[in-house]
């Protein structure tokens, strides 16, 4: 297991650092961030000064040699209109996003568990029809439309909730029930196709003839050995929060990483660009491995060696 | 019974609790701003290109030496209190400063203080984006003369130079010049309590201001790029003023207000090669534009049709020149004659357009792109990202370029259209491709004078620019739409997208 591992964060740096080098030239070939910085109708000199005193006319390859070299020390640049450490203007952003993930995927996982497996008790039954609707439904609808809706009914008509900002607890019940309802339509559905297979199974069987509860049979027999594609499917939903729910994030008004990035992008700060990338690279490597774990951990007959 | 009456004791509770918070929200002095776009720079050298900046810092922490009135565009008095130029060339100007001022910090403001802000303007580690925007390559500097009176000395002439002073920010001389300020200090009616980019930021009333004190006792600005939920904010009660809110939300006459702001837009036509070439070509494209349909559909109730690219109130506005008119019949007759003699008027030319110009920005274009075509031109549309877009509106341009039109906005809220006519009518803008001596002398003459002689120089541009050449369509004076909370008494004016002064806010009694 200790080989397995040393493997895998092997295997991350070496896709960390062909990440890095990707979006250090692809950004570079959007422009010269000096033209969105200064004003439109700058004289060339200084618009030339301007380039030369932050490094910006050097050649690519220069400019890459000296962000490697500040990349060993952990420096990984500063952003050109805010004058501050790119990596602390990431860090700031980046704990609103993994909390709005982590909560979001918790709700997520607890519901299209418990809905999945009790569809497939009776597949094809009424349930299992209105759970499968609904699932698709989740699956479908698109989050910048539910984002606005939810703000139009439940702030604006109802007032019931904020329609912003991150203050309090009912500050996240809207943001986080977005972004649970895609996801636990997809997740949903893999619970139950996975529970099917694994309700159907010989050892299932076995358990009912044995008059062991029905509650356990789903819930502790078959559910484990369905996890396997469900955490799968999950590890991916949860990568694609934590890279940053712009939707949510701008709708809400929720400073996270997602609109980080659209901003920077937006604004040529490459240095913010390549920090985000970065933070959000090792935390969804870090994640993988973990998930890697827990396979492990639902089935022991799988060995990473 | 005795849980009816502790049931009835918790009702009435809470019904006073949510009465006297409704009234305490009612009456309280402390108001809250939702902006557009985050404020990711509370520097205040770049206050005057950054909107969202310049809307809190602007005469609310940061002062300048004078100030434009909003209706006029006249100078007026602020920190300094009189000016005069020493020199005949006006390259030296003597202001006297207002004496009994205070910097947020307990800095004394004075002529050392004028001279380490102008320094800090210039500074280049901060690389100023006002400083470049108004100075270009031009210098500025200071001598004090005595404690409250200096000489601010240019490289080059400046006959504006009041009207540049209302461009700078008077920050305090403790303020550092090597690196952007996060908490700046100025004069204004109001001082920073505390910035947090990723959430709001609050101003509180500095009691030691040198003018009367305002209503407002603390504004807190939180930033949402959403415009239906800025509009939203305001109508359940959780934002006092939304900026910026679209067309489509401005539905209540009550809360909702346009007004014009300090942007007029363009179709500027690069006229190096056949059909822009020739003027009949030139006058059929303004022509075959229905402005009028477009104000109140696309575009605000509030927004105008415009004749020249500055504003009414805009030293050297030629009054006398008319909207170009609606005419399609005419633009086809000025094509067939354009026809008859050699010039390629269907060949294709190309609209570049940004979304990120302003609201509608392509529902606009697709709608001229139709109107040029219905009069027999053949224009397509291009809308291109912001940095592309820039570096193809710039000097130097590309070699063989097809005939292009670039759909341009521009800000002139300095009071003079040297501004704007440096940039786009001289031969040496950045932004222009006119090459006409006639005038070039005429703004170069322009620039040097001052009063009714400069005001009509430039109104001479102005009509030689429309009549003669016609390089480009000048289409409208751009208007933004902002909520107000009912509980506000305060009205936007032009210059209320770049700058919102609390000190213009009262409560209703």
């Amino acid at each position: 297991m200790n080989r397995y591992l040393v493997q895998r964060i092997i295997y991350s740096c070496v896709s960390l650092v062909g990440l890095v080098v990707l979006v250090f030239f692809l950004a570079r070939l959007t422009g010269n961030p000096a033209d969105l910085y200064l004003p439109i109708n700058t004289p060339i000199e200084i618009r030339e000064e301007f380039s030369k005193l932050h490094g910006l006319n050097d050649s690519v390859w220069v400019q890459f040699g000296q962000y490697a070299s500040n990349l060993a020390r952990l420096d990984l640049g500063e952003s050109l209109r805010q004058q501050r450490p790119a990596l602390t203007i990431v860090l700031e952003a980046f704990p609103t996003t993994l909390m709005l993930s982590a909560y979001a995927m918790t709700l997520v996982l607890a519901i299209s568990i418990i809905a999945g497996s009790l569809a497939a008790r009776k597949p094809n039954g009424l349930f299992d029809r209105i759970v499968s609707l609904i699932a698709l439904a989740s699956a479908s609808i698109p989050n910048f439309w539910l984002a606005i809706v939810s703000v139009l009914v439940f702030s604006v008509w109802l007032q019931w909730l904020p329609t912003s900002g991150t203050g309090s607890f009912a500050h996240w019940v809207l943001p986080v029930l977005v972004l649970t309802i895609r996801p636990c339509g997809i997740i949903a559905q893999v619970v139950r196709s996975s529970m099917i297979d694994a309700l159907s199974s010989a050892y299932v069987k076995t358990a009912r003839a044995k008059g062991v509860r029905k509650r356990s049979i789903i819930f502790v027999h078959a559910l484990r050995n369905a996890m396997l594609p469900v955490m799968t499917v999950a590890g991916d939903q949860a990568a694609s929060m934590i890279n940053g729910a712009v939707i949510v994030e701008m709708i809400f008004g929720f400073p996270g990483i997602g609109k980080l990035m659209i901003d920077s992008i937006s604004n040529r700060e490459f240095v913010v660009v390549q920090a985000a990338v970065i933070v959000v690279a090792v935390v969804i490597f870090i994640m993988n491995i973990l998930i890697d774990f827990t396979y492990v951990m639902l089935d022991p007959r799988i060995r990473h060696d | 019974m005795k849980t009816f009456r502790i049931g009835r004791f918790f009702t009435v509770l809470g019904g006073l609790v949510l009465a006297l918070s409704a009234h305490a929200q009612g009456t309280s002095r402390d108001i809250k701003i939702v902006l557009a776009t985050v404020l990711d720079t509370a520097e205040p050298c770049n206050m005057m290109t950054t909107n969202d900046t310049g809307i809190v810092l602007r005469q609310n922490i940061v002062e300048s030496l004078t100030q434009l009135d909003p209706k006029t565009g006249v100078v007026q008095p602020l920190l300094a209190t009189a000016w005069k130029p020493v020199d005949e060339a006006a390259t030296t100007w003597r202001i006297t400063l207002r004496k009994g001022v205070k910097y947020h910090d307990g800095s004394d403001f004075n002529a050392e203080a004028v001279a380490a802000a102008i320094t800090r303007l210039f500074s280049p580690q901060l690389g100023c984006r006002d400083r470049i925007r108004l100075f270009g390559k031009n210098t500025l500097t200071s001598k004090a003369v005595d404690s409250h009176t200096i000489d601010l000395i240019s490289e080059q002439p400046l006959p504006l130079m009041p009207a540049y002073l209302a461009q700078i920010g008077m920050t305090s001389p403790k303020m550092d010049s090597l690196k952007l300020s996060r908490h700046p200090y100025g004069t204004g009616p109001y001082q920073l309590v505390s910035w947090d980019p990723s959430q709001n930021l609050i101003v509180k009333r500095f009691d030691g201001y040198w003018g009367p004190k305002p209503e407002v006792q603390q504004a807190t600005y939180i930033w949402r790029s959403e415009p239906a939920l800025r509009a939203s904010m305001v109508a359940v009660g959780e934002a006092d003023i939304g900026t910026a809110i679209a067309l489509q939300d401005a539905n209540n006459p009550k809360t909702d207000f346009g007004y014009l702001n300090t942007e007029t837009t363009r179709i500027r036509f690069l006229s190096m090669s056949a059909p822009l070439n020739d003027v009949r070509v030139r006058k059929a494209l303004n022509l075959a534009i229905d402005r009028k349909a477009f104000v109140g559909t696309v575009l605000s109730p509030s927004a105008m049709p415009a004749s020249q690219y500055t504003l009414p109130n805009i030293v050297g506005y030629n009054s006398a020149l008319k909207v170009w008119p609606y005419d399609p019949n005419q633009a086809k007759q000025l094509l067939k004659e354009a026809k008859a003699a050699g010039v390629p008027v269907d060949k294709e030319i190309i609209l570049y357009g940004g979304a990120h110009q302003h609201a509608n920005a392509a529902e606009l274009l697709e709608s001229m792109v139709k109107m040029w075509q219905d009069v027999g031109l053949n224009v397509s549309l291009k809308m291109i990202e912001k940095v592309q877009f820039g570096a193809m509106r710039r000097k130097p341009y590309a070699e063989n370029r097809p005939p292009t039109l670039f759909h341009e906005q521009h800000d002139n809220s300095s009071g003079d259209a040297i501004f704007t006519m440096n940039v786009y009518y001289h031969s040496s803008g950045q932004l222009g491709d006119l090459n006409d001596p006639r005038v070039d002398k005429l703004i170069e003459e322009g620039s040097k004078s001052v009063g009714e002689k400069r005001a009509q120089l430039f109104q001479e541009v102005n009509k030689i620019v429309q009549q003669d050449i016609v390089p480009d369509a000048v289409l409208f004076h751009m208007a933004d739409q902002i909520r107000i909370s009912p509980r506000l008494e305060y009205r936007p004016n032009f210059t209320s997208g770049g700058k919102l002064e609390l000190k213009d806010i009262k409560f209703k009694k």
